[in-house]
């Protein structure tokens, strides 16, 4: 199951997924539901359950299923083995500082949310998925006019913004 | 919420589908092996 963590809505991540066209499911965490529950605060994650039910595994920011050691360890993983051989990132619990943005950002007050999300990166500088939703608002021409600008995102990190 | 840790059952949240035809729940693979894929547009 692939989770599209976007609070702006399906419309953003949607063009990706109909290019890829996958056979599982893709789901829609716009209010970071499940950065919450398993602890992540940046992408890409990935999360091994077994099935009773369990979390095995988890791999946060990084996780790359192309990368030859990740896709050998998910397939032993579906294959029955609950033992990783990967290394297992530590989960590290959020503030509440994306809630709350993304309360004020739900009830229409944009620049209340984008207070909220700075307040909170200086809090938590390595909350990626706050700081690149903030950027992705204030700078939609950096990513959904054609592809991602991932060298300005590197500048913006140089200059500590 | 603490984060679940390794070895813990994972709650059951359900999440609507991206395309909008309805939600799905972890619990739903109850008796599989599932991988959780986590990512964004930007």
């Amino acid at each position: 199951m692939a989770v599209a963590v976007d609070l702006q809505g399906p419309d953003k991540p949607m063009p990706y997924v109909e290019a890829a066209a996958p056979d599982f499911k893709v789901v829609l965490d716009q209010k970071n539901v499940l950065g919450s529950v398993f602890g992540y605060r940046a992408i890409p994650n990935g999360v091994f359950i077994d099935e009773t039910g369990i979390l095995r595994f988890r791999k946060f920011s990084g996780f790359d299923i192309r990368k030859p050691e990740m896709a050998a360890e998910a397939m032993r993983f579906v294959s029955g083995a609950n033992s990783v051989g990967l290394e297992v990132s530590e989960a590290e619990a959020s503030g509440d500082f994306f809630s709350r943005g993304l309360a004020l950002y739900e009830n229409g007050d944009i620049e209340g949310a984008k207070a909220v999300w700075r307040a909170g990166i200086e809090a938590e500088p390595d909350h990626w998925n706050m700081r690149k939703q903030l950027w992705a608002i204030e700078h939609p021409e950096k990513f959904y006019d054609g592809a991602v600008d991932y060298a300005w995102q590197k500048e913006q990190v140089e200059q500590g913004h | 919420m603490d984060p679940v840790e390794i070895g813990s059952k994972v709650p059951d949240v359900r999440l609507p589908l991206l395309n909008g035809d309805g939600d799905v729940g972890l619990a739903d693979y109850a008796g599989k092996r599932l991988i959780v894929f986590a990512w964004a547009s930007w």
